[in-house]
């Protein structure tokens, strides 16, 4: 037996939801993009797509968020305020699993030796109701990286599509199992047939760490970064990508201090200001990009900064694709080439 | 604000008032701060090495080391040099100006586990003299701890030579041995020290290596050909220290950017041996 949410009652969740204070949002269409918004009813649910264009990283981490603020009086004494994050309590259904994945992952960051409270704060606030995709892409590839299509890692609810359109229902931990209870129109059912999608494995990944381990300095780099246009957008709509700005904005006398997401495929991102810059070039950002999620933070903080979500592989402008690369990588493409050649000189 | 800062906003600085400021060089400043909350001013400790989060409200934040050495307490100094945005910025505070500080951040020199009973050779070049000057100053404070002091000072020019009515004090002393080098061209016609860069001087004076430890700091390509010289010179790696900077922002390795491969600059740095240095690729 297992519990089962018949489709028809996705609306008496959204309303369950919302009447039990929770902002609601889940996939919805918007011209061409689909893209993780506020809705009021079920019907706004874009529920047939893979995946949307970005990640719910904005739930949690914010384009953009004030952490302190300064205030100077007329005498120009200066008062330090601490912002407080007081986040709208929040439900994201029809997240994804690569998605929800990506939560844990990041914890880990903004956990090692010091806590960050505006991280967590959110964190705390948003409650994830993953459905497991029925469907995939040539994008995707969850399977590589150690996820799976209906993996329930990172939600507090996953819904699985049975054969019948409805969804099978599964609680995970304490904080799915309250928010389960507010869900009406449960009822058991017998196990039936799950719809998942069958994503194949597209790499290896040991054998990726292992070229990358090997391949700091290769042309391999230059070959594969010389089409990129160095825009960002990977990171923007990347689920696990977190690096981050501080900027101080608004006149001297009542001004803010920012955290805006950053891009490590830009070039001020390292530049000094003597002028030195650390990456002078796109290949040497673009090497960053795949060593920090690949090599850096899983030797330092033991996952790997991907969930296979696939979302850069379809941003990309110029068709870089990261999912090629990685298994170029695996494949020792990049071993194959002459290390002698090709060198940057900075 | 009379309890400590909330411990967990990562980023709001205490807040400070500028007590004094000295000019080193006609670009290179040093400013004195205490903090405006005098409890967290007398709780507040940190070692040689560990570096700050500075911001001037409005403007922005920027890195540097903490430069007075805890052997000398009650305030908060850090050099620098005029650059970009935040260093226009803190040119232009006066003293009563009020500024932002976080830290201390970062793993400091190893002062009592790898220095004690050694003799140390100190070598900054330009503004890198700064963090480097902050580890001699407490080994001048702890004098009798130490073997031979051997400081080389190196700048563009005269005019560019920090810390001048300090080295004057320095040179007089019959326990420590001061060399000041410019760079040739540099040199004006009363010039009594030497002239060449870095690298070559060190070479020519050749500490010994025995028993001694090496601290580093310049601009990369001085670090770049002074770190053979000492291996020349027989110091080991492991031996030989050096302070890294990169661009940053949290102080607290969260916001991504100033990693060398794995290492964090801001948390396992900002001091490294040449054993360390060795084993980063390319990529500062």
């Amino acid at each position: 037996m297992s519990r089962l949410l018949p489709r028809a009652n996705l609306e008496g969740v959204v309303a369950a939801l919302r009447s039990a204070g929770y902002r609601v949002v889940g996939p919805v269409r918007r011209g061409s993009l689909v893209t993780y918004d506020e809705i009021s009813s079920a019907a706004d649910l874009a529920l047939d797509v893979i995946i949307t264009r970005d990640s719910i990283k904005k739930f949690v981490l914010p384009r953009t968020e004030v952490v302190a603020r300064f205030n100077r009086d007329a005498a120009g004494k200066v008062s330090v305020l601490d912002a407080t994050a007081a986040p709208q309590p929040t439900v994201i259904l029809g997240c994804r699993p690569c998605d929800a994945a990506a939560l844990p992952i990041d914890d880990l960051v903004f956990a090692w030796d010091s806590t960050d409270r505006f991280w967590f704060s959110r964190r705390e606030a948003v409650r994830l109701v993953t459905i497991a995709c029925a469907n995939c892409d040539e994008s995707c590839f969850c399977t590589s990286v150690g996820g799976a299509p209906d993996s329930p890692e990172g939600s507090d609810v996953l819904l699985t599509e049975t054969a019948a359109g409805d969804y099978e229902v599964q609680a995970l931990g304490e904080r799915g199992a309250e928010l389960l209870a507010k869900f009406p129109g449960l009822r058991d059912a017998p196990a039936a047939d799950r719809r998942v999608a069958a994503v194949p494995q597209r790499f290896d990944l040991s054998a990726a760490v292992t070229a990358l381990e090997k391949n700091f300095e290769s042309p391999f780099w230059r070959q594969t970064a010389l089409r990129c246009v160095g825009c960002g957008c990977c990171t923007f709509v990347c689920p696990t990508c977190h690096c981050f700005d501080l900027v101080d904005e608004g006149p001297a006398y009542h001004s803010e201090r920012r955290r805006n997401w950053d891009a490590c495929q830009m070039k001020n991102f390292t530049l000094h200001a003597s002028g030195h810059n650390p990456r002078p070039w796109q290949e040497h950002r673009y090497r960053q990009r795949i060593m920090h999620k690949f090599l850096y933070y899983p030797s330092r903080l033991g996952r790997t900064l991907c969930t296979g979500c696939g979302r850069c592989v379809r941003a990309c402008p110029v068709n870089l694709s990261l999912l090629q690369v990685v298994s170029d990588l695996a494949a020792g493409r990049a071993n194959a080439l002459p290390t002698s050649a090709g060198e940057v000189k900075k | 604000m009379t309890a400590p800062r909330p411990a967990d906003n990562l980023y709001l600085p205490h807040l400070m008032i500028v007590d004094a400021i000295r000019d080193e060089t006609p670009d290179i400043r040093t400013i004195r701060l205490r903090f405006c909350d005098e409890a967290v001013g007398k709780s507040f400790s940190w070692q040689s090495g560990q570096f700050g989060i500075f911001g001037v409200f409005g403007e922005g934040e920027c890195p540097f080391c903490i430069a007075n050495p805890p052997t000398r307490p009650g305030a908060i100094e850090f050099t620098f040099k005029l650059a970009g945005r935040v260093t226009r910025a803190l040119r232009d505070l006066d003293v009563g100006d009020q500024m932002g500080f976080r830290g201390p951040y970062g793993r400091p020199f190893p002062i009592q586990e790898k220095f004690r009973g050694r003799h140390l050779v100190f070598i900054g070049g330009g503004i890198g003299i700064a963090p480097v000057r902050t580890v001699y100053l407490e080994c001048l404070d702890r004098r009798a701890e130490f073997g031979e002091i051997t400081i080389l000072n190196a700048a563009r020019t005269v005019a560019d030579l920090p810390f001048a009515a300090e080295s004057a004090e320095l040179a007089a002393r019959k326990d420590v041995r001061l060399i000041l080098a410019v760079d040739p061209g540099g040199q004006t016609p009363e010039w009594s020290g030497r002239v060449g860069l870095a690298p070559a001087i060190l070479k020519e004076l050749a500490p010994p290596a025995a028993g001694a430890v090496a601290v580093v700091c310049g601009p990369p390509v001085m670090i770049k050909f002074t770190l053979p010289v000492l291996s020349e010179l027989e110091f080991p790696a492991e031996n030989v220290y050096t302070t890294l900077e990169n661009r940053m922002k949290c102080g607290v390795g969260k916001c991504g950017r100033c990693n060398v491969g794995r290492e964090y600059v801001c948390k396992d740095g900002p001091v490294f041996t040449a054993v360390q240095l060795r084993g980063l690729p390319n990529d500062f």
